[in-house]
């Protein structure tokens, strides 16, 4: 169970819409960032349609009473575990107990390894904010909402169990900007907070790099290597994941 | 697919001719078929149909459609306690057409009105039939909050909101009846093709009626 502590701006249940409806007025709705709500249900061994968590910019913070795989996705992420900055773009775990909180962030996707589990309302768990259906009671999230976890696949049960036994809290892999050119955003900000949970002041904006696709690339120097790459590219090259941030 | 163009038969009745037709077709692809006034949208998965094939596929059902004929079904009623709290904009209606608000809640329980389209809200009717007499131009200025079951006219249009939102159309009443049920097996009250008539009741009715649900 998901104990709302703080609410946010405006957090509701969202999934991939309510399609097949509108000749009955009603809105497709669903994710803002359909590409971070299906990527960070991936990352957490979830159909990507799942029900997930959408917080409007920041100043949200849950508490889980059970053990959690969860994935952060979306634009300009800060957010901590425990106190612990912790990234987007890649699983991690959470104890029973534990608060993640998100400081900043535009649209952010929080997928939980089981889905929220809200009954579906014509065919769909999103929140249909203006008619008031769907999602959590139809409406955002208030302070002290206790959000059920549905089932968690069994590969996110193996993911949980190997960073367990990895000691690890956060998992050394992710996904990165050949799957979302969005990711690249994300790249440089160390996630490092002060007290008053405030991203730092950043150093100065290193080099950009054109990758050729439209989309620019901070230079790989400030980054480090990871561990073990997820996805090639189309033309069968490896996929370059000098991107992402060092784990922590 | 855009009617609007077309001569001959009035558009909603070719829109709900295509949208049988096609309902039947159960065309591969095919996620959700949205009629309006006078088009009709085609949402489809791009990964198991393209638009060309749809656009062949509606030319052929084009070619060879038949009308189908509105049914002739009871009107459904929904009652509607006109004026006062619940109505704010009769009067300024009435006095838009140097009329009595009492000539104005005869002109509305008069019609016989065919829902033109459900959209802007769940639920939501657009209702073709409103008596000339009560045409009205939206309001300067949109309320933020018009209360669920408020009965408007904006335009040559009347409808009911279904649920409480923002609103420029002129309201002159209010029903207790529950427009869209999203847990229901039938969701919405309305849909397109239904007739509807309104009928006048007493606050004292509303109030009643809205007690029990």
């Amino acid at each position: 169970m998901i104990r709302v502590r703080q609410p946010g701006i405006q957090t509701t249940v969202q999934d991939l819409g309510r399609m097949g409806w509108q000749h009955l007025g009603v809105p497709v709705g669903g994710a803002m960032d359909t590409q971070a709500h299906r990527i960070a249900n991936l990352l957490v061994a979830n159909d990507e349609r799942a029900a997930v968590l959408e917080c409007a910019l920041g100043g949200v913070a849950l508490q889980f009473t059970v053990e959690a795989l969860v994935a952060l996705a979306g634009r300009d992420v800060t957010a901590s575990l425990d106190g612990t900055p912790i990234v987007p773009w890649r699983p991690f775990r959470i104890e029973p107990g534990a608060l993640l909180a998100l400081h900043t962030g535009g649209r952010t996707t929080i997928a939980i390894a089981g889905g929220i589990d809200v009954p579906l309302v014509l065919d769909a768990r999103g929140t249909s904010l203006r008619a008031g259906f769907g999602g959590w009671h139809g409406r955002a999230l208030k302070r002290d909402d206790a959000l059920p976890i549905g089932k968690p696949s069994p590969v996110a049960e193996r993911i949980r169990e190997h960073l367990v036994g990895t000691r690890r809290t956060i998992a050394a892999w992710g996904a990165g900007p050949d799957l979302v050119p969005a990711v690249r955003c994300h790249l440089s900000r160390r996630a490092r907070l002060r007290p008053h949970g405030l991203p730092p002041h950043r150093s100065p904006t290193p080099p950009h790099h054109s990758t050729g696709n439209g989309f620019v690339r901070r230079d790989r120097r400030h980054h480090s290597a990871p561990p073990r790459r997820i996805a090639d590219r189309a033309d069968g090259r490896p996929a370059d994941h000098g991107w992402l941030p060092s784990p922590r | 697919v855009d009617v609007s163009a077309a001569n001959g038969p009035p558009s909603r009745v070719l829109v709900r001719s295509i949208a049988a037709r096609l309902a039947g077709e159960a065309l591969a692809g095919v996620v959700a078929i949205v009629p309006a006034i006078q088009s009709l949208t085609l949402h489809y998965d791009p990964r198991r149909t393209d638009f060309g094939a749809l656009r062949d596929a509606i030319g052929t059902i084009m070619a060879t459609l038949a009308l189908t004929a509105e049914p002739d079904v009871e009107p459904i009623i929904i009652p509607v306690c006109y004026g006062g709290e619940y109505g704010p904009d009769l009067d300024d209606v009435a006095a838009a057409h140097q009329t009595t608000p009492a000539a104005v809640i005869a002109a509305h329980t008069d019609g016989l009105y065919t829902v033109a389209m459900i959209g802007f809200l769940p639920g939501f009717p657009y209702l073709e039939g409103l008596a000339p007499a009560l045409h009205t131009p939206r309001r300067a200025t949109p309320r933020t909050a018009v209360p669920a079951g408020s009965v408007g006219i904006g335009g040559s249009s009347t409808g009911v909101y279904p649920f409480t939102s923002p609103g420029g159309w002129h309201i002159i009443g209010r029903t207790p009846r529950v427009l869209f049920s999203p847990t229901s097996a039938r969701p919405s009250l309305l849909q397109a093709g239904d007739r509807v008539r309104f009928a006048a009741i007493t606050e004292a009715s509303l109030r009643m009626l809205m007690a029990t649900p």
